[in-house]
């Protein structure tokens, strides 16, 4: 730690200021871009550690620091330790003997960089490093502007404290005064170098922005410690390496105790701060060896994970009002986040620390600042520091505290959890939207193909096998398939249905049912000779109501013209007001399609056997479910009340119903034999005995269908009984109204 | 009786796909326009001129009630005249759904509507499962509207109905009304306040894979556990 070395380091750093800051400013915003999109990355986690930080401003240190990075190491560490100690001790009267200590080993830094600098240029630079601090801290941005240039690191800055200082603004305004005072007559008493001129505007505006973030830049200073050492490990000495890594890592721990502080309250900070300080330097010597950038990054993760762990608690009351996801997982997705960041920064300044390498001056002046810092924080602290500073810092911590909510709510809601939230959301949404696929598309080929499933946990054999495999399968199934659906085309139920047989049998059979109860009902009412003649006259209607032997029947190969007077002169005798239309219908449109096929078939010309098939079927259940609709028709006509009166007596009717059920069924079955004859000369004309084998099957099957379809008709024939004695009953009921 | 969209099935029987067979029940005074109603659903005409239903009839067609689920509903239409209402009364028992339809041109079927409502809640099997929808029909005759729909939707919604006013001739609502009927048990059916009971028509379990057995007379036990 050779005087003449940090001086000599100090004046070359602040005449070379001018030209490494434009390098600073070249680099920087290169930084800016990497960092920037680092950080905007990760930015919601930055930005949620200096919102968090800014206002308790003991978690602004770390980040600050963090983001000062090489550039304003020294500097930032010295006036930052100064302040911080200042502030510390200032604030926390009662821990003095922690600040105490703590002052005690930054002073060391401050010390033995102070009588290396001198005090005037310390101030200016300190003032520098303050701001470029600020800025740096800010965002690379400003110290970009900062030092070269001014207009884009103002309007940077005005952005950038308007994003982050205005919620520091309020609390730190005081103690930024303080400094802007403090800055300015430094600045304005040291004249050191040209870049004093440039740097006043841009002290001014450091400084108001370290005023604001006056607490913060102390803070920053501790947390920006770390690089520094960092830097000076490279650059310079080890002595200052180890020091600063002391007040690094006393920086580091004091934000970590800042943190935690925060939840606990300001005063804890301290002594937390100096355990920390005692724990450090096993965490500096890792972090700092190697490269100083990738060392700064090892070090920045530690510190952002501190922070972070730190925001979790402040994190965890924000978002319950504001709905935020989980602490744990915004505290990992910080992590995340930074150590991206982390490993981004380093790349970016990875080539930023090589400018920089090359340029020692930059690190010297960093260097030579912090002493000037060191100085400036001596004389802040024991003068005005103690004083207004502690005015200031008291107003404002107790400020600090209860703003921390309001403030952190505005800056969470605003950026860091929305950033957070759309960050953490993309990427953990992404990554689930993925699995969903998967698993999805595992279910769906599973849910398709539990022969692939089988097969795939089963046997081993190569896919193509399996595949082909599969596939014959599945043609195999498509022409079952097929066939099922040739099946369905012919089955007399599902065409039964479709032609309402169905629904008519059902609601004959409701009918018929509540015709029963009615009857059963009937009968438990009466008693004696009514019981007995009711009986008597229902057994005679049952009796009356029997199918005749089908058989016996005559079956004149029936015209169609028979059938249509047939079944209209039964109808009749039934008494019933409907008429037998949509039977007629029917049967006269299936016999002149089988007039036509026959004549069709002695013209030669083929018919698909098939084709015939169905249609035999669809015939007889559409001709079917007719019927049934007539008896349904005829048993609802019948048991309106109107109609009793001028029908003929039950057993007539029954007598009636039966032989219509008899010339239906008979209808049934002379369809059922007429499409057999012309599936028979079918076969018969296309000769070749395995013709004849093929039709045999079909033949069969009409006359199932055809049987089936007659035990249709006789159900529904059957369902007929109860209501005739119901309205027979009610006949007999009325007449006896009457009567009496 | 069966539309024509229904049939193109992939040439199946279109009732052959239908995962539940729901019955419902179109009531309501005479000449009110039921069946035209039901004619325009199912077999996509109207006719000017139509006989008086005599007893009750029956259509029944395919209708979708959500990505892929086809019910097959079997709408019973039942005769309005005065003289078949007390045949008309045996046929809501096995009804899931009913329909209570009055003609705006003709305040006077919109007036027993009350009636009718009262009726079915008596016949139906379970009165509190049961949708009931008023259709305000023959929408198309604005002119001679004696029915505001206010008054109409006000009824449904006293009742806890669901209301649609519908026209067969200018075909009007008439998809949609039958569609939320559909939609509406379908949905009950999945939440388990309805079910299939045996001895109960109302929801039948119908067919959705081809390769069953098909045999109407015994009706698919496939399906019940889908109310699970």
């Amino acid at each position: 730690m050779a005087d003449s070395e940090d001086e000599e380091a100090f004046h070359s750093a602040g005449e070379e200021e001018v030209t490494p800051p434009s390098q600073k400013s070249e680099e920087k915003p290169s930084k800016s871009g990497q960092p920037s999109s680092t950080s905007s990355g990760g930015a919601s986690g930055k930005k949620e550690v200096q919102n968090v930080g800014k206002p308790n401003s003991k978690k602004a240190k770390g980040k600050k620091g963090k983001k000062k990075k090489a550039s304003m190491n020294d500097k930032g560490d010295n006036s930052e330790e100064m302040k911080g100690e200042a502030t510390m001790s200032e604030k926390d009267a009662a821990v003095s003997s922690e600040t105490d200590q703590q002052d005690t080993k930054q002073q060391p830094h401050s010390e033995t960089q102070l009588e290396e600098q001198n005090q005037p240029d310390a101030d200016v630079e300190t003032a520098e490093g303050v701001k470029s601090e600020l800025k740096s801290d800010k965002k690379e941005e400003r110290t970009s502007a900062v030092e070269d240039t001014p207009p884009e690191s103002s309007k940077k800055e005005n952005l950038k404290e308007q994003d982050d200082s205005s919620p520091k603004k309020e609390d730190s305004q005081p103690e930024s005064e303080l400094a802007e005072e403090g800055g300015d007559a430094k600045a304005k008493t040291d004249s050191q170098v040209p870049e004093e001129e440039e740097q006043k505007p841009h002290v001014k505006e450091d400084a108001e922005q370290l005023l604001e973030t006056g607490s913060e830049i102390n803070r920053d200073a501790q947390g920006a410690s770390p690089e520094p050492s960092q830097d000076d490990d490279e650059n310079k000495t080890l002595e200052t390496d180890e020091r600063t890594g002391e007040s690094a890592s006393a920086s580091s721990k004091q934000t970590d105790a800042a943190e935690d502080a925060e939840a606990g309250g300001g005063r804890s900070i301290m002594g937390a701060l100096s355990k920390l300080t005692g724990e450090k330097p096993a965490e500096k010597k890792a972090s700092g060896g190697g490269w100083g950038w990738g060392g700064w990054g090892a070090s920045l993760v530690s510190s952002v994970s501190a922070v972070g762990h730190g925001l979790s608690s402040v994190i965890e009351n924000v978002e319950t009002s504001l709905g935020l996801p989980k602490p744990e997982e915004l505290t990992e997705q910080e992590k995340r986040q930074q150590e991206f960041i982390v490993t981004l920064d380093e790349r970016g300044e990875g080539k930023e620390g090589k400018e920089e390498d090359g340029d020692k001056d930059e690190d010297k002046d960093e260097e030579t600042k912090d002493p000037g810092e060191g100085e400036e924080m001596e004389r802040d602290g024991g003068k005005e520091g103690e004083e207004e500073g502690d005015e200031k810092q008291d107003q404002s911590t107790p400020e600090d505290q209860p703003s921390v909510p309001s403030s952190m709510k505005g800056f969470l809601s605003l950026g860091a959890s929305a950033i957070t939230s759309v960050v953490g959301k993309t990427v953990t949404g992404g990554l689930d939207a993925l699995e969903t696929i998967g698993r999805k598309t595992m279910d769906v080929l599973q849910e398709g193909e539990h022969r692939l499933e089988g097969r795939r946990s089963g046997q081993k054999g190569n896919l193509s096998e399996m595949l082909r495999d599969a596939k014959e399968e599945a043609e195999t199934a498509a022409v079952l398939e097929e066939e099922e659906r040739e099946r369905q085309r012919a089955h007399f139920g599902i065409l039964f249905d479709k032609y309402q047989g169905l629904a008519h049998l059902e609601a004959l059979e409701m009918i018929s049912n509540q015709s029963e109860s009615k009857v059963q009902g009937s009968l438990s009412t009466l008693s004696g000779e009514d019981l007995q003649s009711l009986k008597t006259e229902l057994i005679e209607i049952r009796d009356a109501f029997q199918l005749e032997d089908l058989e016996s029947e005559e079956q004149p190969e029936g015209s169609e013209q028979d059938f249509v007077n047939a079944i209209t002169e039964h109808l009749f005798g039934v008494s019933v007001a409907s008429t037998p239309d949509k039977l007629q219908r029917v049967q006269r449109s299936v016999h002149e399609w089988l007039a036509e096929c026959k004549s069709q078939q002695e013209a030669a010309q083929k018919q698909d056997t098939k084709e015939l098939h169905i249609k035999a079927i669809e015939t007889l259940a559409e001709f079917s479910s007719r019927v049934i609709e007539q008896f349904h028709k005829a048993c609802e006509l019948m048991l309106l009340p109107q109609d009793r009166e001028h029908t003929k007596n039950a057993v007539q009717r029954a007598t009636s119903l039966s032989k219509l059920t008899s010339v239906l069924a008979t209808e049934v079955s002379n369809q059922a034999s007429k499409f057999a004859d012309c599936l028979n000369r079918e076969a018969a004309n296309q000769e070749e005995g395995a013709e004849t084998a093929d039709v045999n099957p079909l033949i069969t099957n009409i006359y199932l269908e055809a049987s089936n379809s007659t035990s249709y008709i006789q159900d529904a024939f059957q369902l007929v009984l109860p209501v005739l004695q119901m309205v027979a009953i009610e006949r007999k009921r009325d007449a006896t109204t009457e009567t009496s | 009786m069966m539309s024509a969209a229904a049939e193109e099935l992939s040439g199946l029987p279109p009732e052959v796909i239908w995962e539940y067979q729901f019955r419902m029940i179109l009531v309501g005074d005479s000449t009110v326009g039921k069946s035209s109603l039901l004619r325009r659903f199912c077999d996509g005409k109207f006719v000017e001129v139509s006989d008086p239903t005599v007893g009750v009839d029956f259509f029944a067609r395919l209708i979708e009630v959500a990505p892929g689920r086809r019910v097959k509903l079997q709408l019973w239409d039942t005769a309005g005249q005065e003289r078949f209402r007390s045949i008309t009364t045996s046929y809501y028992r096995n009804s899931v759904g009913v329909l209570l339809v009055y003609d705006i041109s003709n305040r006077r079927s919109f007036e027993n509507l009350q009636e009718w409502l009262l009726e079915a809640k008596e016949n139906v099997t379970n009165p509190c499962s049961t949708t009931y929808m008023v259709i305000g029909h023959k929408s198309d005759l604005e002119d001679k509207r004696e029915v505001y729909k206010e008054e109409g939707e006000k009824f449904a919604q006293a009742y806890n109905m669901k209301f649609i006013e519908t026209s067969a001739k200018a075909c009007i609502n008439v998809e949609a009304a039958f569609s939320v009927m559909a939609k509406e048990i379908y949905v009950k059916l999945k939440n388990g306040d309805l079910e299939i009971k045996d001895g109960w028509d109302g929801i039948k379990g119908g067919f959705t894979a081809p390769r069953e057995t098909l045999r109407l007379e015994e009706p698919r036990q496939d399906k019940k556990n889908c109310c699970a």
